[in-house]
């Protein structure tokens, strides 16, 4: 017997594909193996039940099933933790639902939702902490660590509220214009909020390294000379109110 | 061979689950330790961590892992290891343990405690592999006897012969879980007691109680029952064999309210007792 062979049996038997490792274990086998082989599966859908919790009451219980078993066959688990195994999921469902863009949004947000809660901790900056003497014309923005933004096409946050506090969904709306949703942890809750495209390009700067003056400006490039530094002082406020500012540096 | 030793901790405890993370923080459970499954910690922050450092504070902690796979072919995941290590130096806990098992190779985890054949030449890898995750922890490490499903056609060992081995070859300790001697003995056709025999004495330091069910074919170990009497007996026969070893209740699905998990614990302490007696009046 070569161990690794045969290690390399049993995943090809696990995940259906040609293997040979009846070489390896008796006739009598036969039922044992189907435990292992049903344990494969059920425990990834359990992990995506969990993970995904507010996807699979959008979609259904027949439906849902249908995209996690989809799923497993097309992506084998690699991660030391189960934890991320549901990494892929939200652009299987673009593919799935490529008319119904909420389905992968749902998914995504549920996702992202799930990174910030065990994600590294930062405690947030408030307005009583702050130096006087900060020098605005060099002071950048720290976020916490957290913080994760992605671009929705649809009122994903809204169907995902409603379905967490078991209230009727709305009615799904497209927005005509570009969105996001801006996911982050204040303390241990995990927060979420729809946001313009003002604020995902003030975010996206600020990220990539802006300093607040040339947030200003940048603001200033978009909204004319008079509001691009009281946009961005708007901006800041919210954004340590709501706990997401780590630093200003 | 390693030549760490591992005090022996007498004691009994339960699995800190996320149901009951509350109680254990608010009121005092009357319990010696609790056990944390590794990997639900292994994380950057947040409230998981949060909730252990708080527990930490108050009972002793063993940390319990189901990832290692001491048993892959193709060698150790070294990240795995780094985020292991830095857990146990974050908590100092009891002791690491982990199963005998595999759970993947090259690249795929199926995240399921699969079974080795007991050959030598997977004696030769683990012993290997033990080694390595001793010296790279800088600790002794307990290793489970997995529940089974099936036999291989080849087997140079029992499987308490090769718990044997693995402990006299490398230093390592054992978690002996006798619901699953008794869920495999069933499965595979093998006598719970016979096999409690063959495990020398002095290398237990943790036992596993739990419950299982009656799947179509195999007894399956689902943890999601109470200690039955047939468990009950094995472990009573493991307290006469082994002495005091700390004890717990593994709990994992459909679990109950705390006092019921405490009073099956109360049950441990009192199986464990008379066979101490027991012990004692043939000594």
């Amino acid at each position: 017997m070569s161990l690794l062979d045969m290690q390399r049996q049993f995943r090809a038997f696990l995940v259906d594909g040609p293997h040979v490792l009846d070489q390896y274990v008796p006739h009598s086998a036969a039922p044992g193996l189907a435990v292992y082989h049903h344990a494969y599966r059920a425990q990834l859908e359990e992990c995506m039940r969990d993970t995904f919790e507010r996807t699979w009451a959008w979609l259904g219980d027949d439906a849902f099933q249908e995209a996690v078993h989809r799923y497993i066959e097309e992506h084998s688990p690699g991660s030391w933790t189960i934890s991320d195994y549901g990494e892929h999921f939200a652009d299987a469902l673009d593919v799935l639902y490529p008319d119904s863009p909420e389905v992968g949004e749902l998914a995504q947000l549920d996702w992202t939702l799930r990174r910030a809660f065990d994600g590294p901790d930062g405690e947030a900056l408030t307005v009583a902490a702050i130096s006087g003497e900060i020098d605005w014309d060099s002071a950048r923005i720290r976020f916490v660590p957290t913080l994760r933004m992605f671009a929705v096409r649809s009122n994903c946050g809204a169907l995902w509220s409603a379905m967490a506090s078991e209230k009727v969904p709305p009615a799904v709306e497209y927005f005509t214009d570009p969105a996001a949703i801006r996911v982050w942890r204040e303390e241990h809750r995990c927060r979420f909020q729809t946001i313009d495209e003002l604020e995902m390009r003030a975010i996206n700067a600020v990220a990539n390294g802006a300093s607040f003056a040339e947030l200003c400006g940048n603001l200033a490039h978009l909204l004319g000379d008079d509001h691009g530094a009281s946009a961005a002082g708007e901006f800041l406020a919210t954004w340590m109110s709501e706990g997401m500012v780590g630093a200003i540096e | 061979m390693s030549t760490r030793d591992l005090p022996a901790f007498e004691g009994f405890g339960l699995g800190l689950r996320p149901v009951h993370y509350q109680e254990f923080l608010d009121t005092h459970v009357s319990v010696d330790f609790v056990e944390v499954i590794s990997e639900n910690f292994m994380v950057q922050g947040g409230k998981p961590l949060a909730v252990l450092e708080a527990v930490r504070a108050r009972y002793r902690i063993a940390m319990h892992g189901v990832s290692l796979s001491i048993g892959s072919a193709d060698g150790l995941k070294l990240d795995y290891l780094q985020r292991l290590k830095s857990l146990a130096e974050r908590i100092d806990p009891l002791w690491v343990s982990d199963h005998l098992c595999w759970t993947g190779v090259e690249g795929f985890n199926s995240h399921d405690l699969l079974p080795l054949p007991y050959t030598k030449e997977a004696m030769d890898l683990v012993c290997a592999n033990v080694n390595q995750v001793q010296d790279f922890l800088g600790r002794p490490i307990l290793l489970e006897n997995p529940s089974t499903y099936l036999d291989y056609t080849q087997a140079d060992y029992s499987e308490p012969a090769f718990l044997a081995e693995l402990c006299r070859r490398t230093g390592c300790y054992l978690l002996l879980d006798v619901n699953n001697i008794y869920v495999s003995g069933v499965n595979q056709g093998f006598d719970a007691y016979q096999y409690l025999s063959a495990i020398p004495k002095g290398y237990v330091r943790q036992m596993h109680l739990a419950g299982h069910s009656q799947g179509r074919d195999r007894l399956i170990d689902t943890h999601d029952q109470p200690v039955p009497n047939a468990v009950w007996s094995v472990y009573r026969a493991a307290c006469e064999r082994f002495g005091s070893v700390a004890s717990m209740i593994e709990r994992d699905d459909n679990i109950p309210p705390l006092s019921e998990l405490l009073d099956e614990l109360d049950m441990a302490r009192t199986v464990a007792s008379v066979a101490r007696q027991v012990e004692e009046s043939i000594a």
